[in-house]
């Protein structure tokens, strides 16, 4: 069945089942660092350190060791119990010591064939292939240190089974079965554009988030913390005057935002550091990253949604963001870093850039000029409303402390403008249009979000309305697809309606598949 | 093959607003009453007789707190009997439409290609009700799927099977017909659907979608 030279000259046996090359222990050595870094951490150190401080400190080199030995052993253990083959319609993959679990991956049910390379393989040459399904996370697949030459095999390999499985609907895609082109460049990104990526969209928040969780787990205060550096903070009150803390905190302020900016940046151009997305008929190919380099391939056809965020520093230079979504999977909603890595997002967009892009993944040729059916202005007085009954109540402050009077009126007021303010920008922004088959949802408050995706992928559509809306005669419309959900608020209930039919006719007559 | 892209008429669209929609069975808001009552029936005694026994001298108004509680019970009891009662499906030949909400009335689409799988599901409670709840999932995010809850099995498997039906000879099976007791009266029933004529043979078999 297979043709594939064996890798490293670890010959198949009988039965097609391959193993990896030795080398692989490395990377399952890093992948056991990864998963209990915390434990090590946070156990294993404090262990040590107590251990050196007891009596028994001769023994403190025991917790150290131990540590190591179980990567170790581990490493090998997983390195030995590990083979996969070419089978059938499947990648199998046979693995684990103590639990052994054998997955077995439709070709069909692929999603991407990511090659990546690790920094700890770069000087070897060898790369980690990831096969990932549209099932959950644990039917991932990595086949770690293999050659250039046998990642690309493989992968060709699986590509052209799946291609062969998916024949017919080949058929459908495209009837002129135009003879497979070469892959083309269609979207670069230099190191200026990451920068500015970096800084329009905090990314250093997750890194943040992570140290600040780090944190927690010490038990650490503000007060530790400022005590291990010295300063003694009831002292540094009375002291000083209070001009000379604002400034001080104002100081730090600025200089954390600084940091953070930094990071971001950082952040930015390790993760999209060469940003290159090529073209074919059927797939597209992004290559990225600094540090381990990702090679990201994934079948048009597999794009649900397109969402193209605009966050409120990315209106001011003009630029956006491009993700491309696929099936997304209910256990990890919320998990930042799947999210990182199932997402494709094209960073940094010119808004003159994006026609071309919606055009490439789903035949979107524009979406800026579109004629949007806004949504009503009722929905602007309903959140005038709300947002008047949330801030009126706290007027009545100032009569329990008078001399706040002066101070906390213009503030409130101040709040309440900002407030009205950005419900005016979000009812502005609303709308939605449909147009050659391609649904576009508009949003946003300061920057404009598009929701892009082809009424026939719709899963289901809802049409939503209270008794007061029937009454205005506006109704909300949800469209779920396999990868989102996306609801327009307040719109005319005429179109809502006609929007919902012509959405259910799309899904219902289209011979195409959603996958 | 020659390829054709007419323009669509949307306005001569079938509307999901005028599908003949049908009534669950008269039994199931009697189903979720007793549900209901199975939770605040013991809940409430348990709540009573903890505030009796704690007494006035440890609880304010021991007695309006007993009231509040067996207000708002009764008041959830009568949401939740509100919410099963508005609840109205229709089957067209390629999608399920559930009507729900006592105040945010919701109106799903739920095209048959784009089911994934069929579950008929009946609890305890269910059964003695002898009724059951047909759930309907799709791909996507989160755990969303359509249900219709308040079937009698009769009526579950006719609506099971029709779905199955679809999913394997394309979408031309004939819709199941309605129960006698549910037939609400239509506002006007849908015109023959240009969507079937549009459809063709096309549904991919379920057998395809739920491999492992």
């Amino acid at each position: 069945m297979t043709t594939v030279s064996a890798p490293h000259g670890a010959a198949p046996a009988a039965d097609g089942w391959r193993r990896l090359s030795p080398w692989s222990m490395v990377h399952f050595t890093a992948r056991t660092i990864v998963q209990s870094i915390r434990a090590a951490v946070f156990g294993g150190g404090p262990a040590t350190y107590g251990l050196a401080r007891s009596n028994l400190s001769e023994y403190a080199w025991a917790i150290p060791t131990a540590i190591v030995a179980f990567v170790v052993v581990r490493a090998v253990l997983d390195y030995l119990f590990f083979s996969y083959r070419l089978h059938g319609d499947f990648v199998e993959v046979r693995q684990g010591a103590l639990s052994r679990t054998h997955l077995a991956l439709a070709f069909v049910r692929i999603q991407n064939i990511d090659i990546e390379h690790p920094w700890y393989f770069r000087p070897l040459g060898l790369v980690t292939l990831r096969i990932d399904s549209a099932g959950s996370s644990r039917d991932e697949v990595y086949l770690a240190a293999l050659t250039i030459d046998d990642a690309e095999a493989l992968r060709a390999q699986i590509v052209a089974k799946r291609q062969h499985l998916d024949a017919d609907e080949r058929v459908l895609d495209d009837p002129r079965q135009e003879p497979a082109e070469a892959e083309r460049a269609f979207f670069t990104r230099s190191l200026s554009d990451l920068v500015i990526h970096g800084l329009t969209n905090g990314r250093a928040w997750l890194a943040i988030a992570g140290i600040a969780g780090a944190m927690s787990q010490l038990n650490v205060s503000v007060g530790d913390v400022a005590g291990i550096v010295g300063i003694e903070i009831e002292r540094l009150v009375q002291v000083s005057s209070l001009a000379l803390l604002a400034f001080v905190v104002v100081l730090s302020a600025v200089a954390a935002s600084l940091a953070v900016a930094c990071l971001s940046v950082l952040g930015s151009v390790v993760v999209y550091h060469g940003f290159t997305a090529c073209r074919s008929e059927m797939d597209l190919t992004i290559t990225r990253g600094l540090l381990t380099k990702h090679e990201i391939h994934v079948r048009k056809s597999r794009i649900q949604t397109v969402i193209v965020r605009q966050r409120w520093l990315d209106y001011l230079v003009g630029r956006r963001s491009v993700v491309l979504e696929q099936i997304s999977h209910p256990a990890e909603a919320g998990n930042d870093w799947q999210d990182v890595r199932k997402k494709i997002l094209l960073p940094s967009v010119r808004v003159d850039e994006t026609a071309a892009i919606t055009e490439e993944v789903m035949h979107a040729r524009r979406i800026d000029g579109l004629a949007f059916t806004p949504i009503s202005k009722r929905y602007f007085r309903k959140h005038v409303a709300i947002r008047s009954a949330l801030c009126l109540p706290t007027l009545a402050v100032p009569l329990f402390a008078p001399n706040l009077l002066a101070l906390y009126i213009p503030l409130v007021v101040l709040l309440w403008a900002w407030l009205v303010t950005l419900a005016y920008w979000r009812w502005k922004r609303g709308g939605l249009a449909i147009d050659d088959g391609i649904v576009v949802a508009r949003s946003g408050t300061i920057g404009i979000d598009y929701h892009v995706f082809a009424a026939f992928k719709i899963q289901e559509v809802c049409h939503v309305q209270t008794p007061l809306m029937r009454r205005h005669d506006v109704s909300s419309v949800v469209f779920r697809t396999a990868a989102s959900t996306t609801r327009v608020p307040y719109l005319p209930t005429a179109f809502a309606k006609r929007a919902v039919d012509y959405c259910a006719y799309a899904a219902e007559s289209s011979e195409r598949s959603w996958m | 093959m020659s390829f054709t892209n007419p323009d669509v008429d949307i306005a001569a669209l079938p509307r999901f607003d005028e599908a003949r929609l049908h009534a669950l069975h008269p039994r199931y808001p009697r189903l979720v009453l007793a549900l209901v009552g199975l939770i605040e029936v013991p809940a409430f005694i348990v709540i009573a007789v903890v505030v009796s026994l704690l007494g006035r001298d440890r609880v304010p108004a021991p007695f309006a707190i007993v009231l509040g509680v067996l207000a708002l019970f009764v008041a959830v009891a009568w949401f939740r009997h509100k919410a099963a009662s508005v609840i109205r499906y229709a089957v067209r030949q390629h999608d399920v439409i559930v009507r729900s909400g006592v105040f945010w009335k919701k109106d799903a689409v739920q095209p048959i290609k784009r089911i994934q799988h069929v579950e008929e599901v009946q609890g305890p409670l269910d059964k003695f009700f002898d009724l059951s709840t047909l759930k309907l999932f799709s791909a996507g995010t989160g755990d969303v799927r359509l249900q219709i809850p308040g079937l009698d099995v009769a009526t579950a498997a006719a609506l099971r099977s029709f779905i199955l039906s679809v999913h394997e000879s394309g979408a031309d099976a004939p819709a199941p017909a309605a129960p006698a007791h549910a037939v609400e009266p239509a506002a006007n029933a849908a015109p023959p659907s240009a969507v079937a004529d549009a459809a063709g043979e096309s549904a991919a078999p379920l057998s395809e979608r739920s491999e492992p």
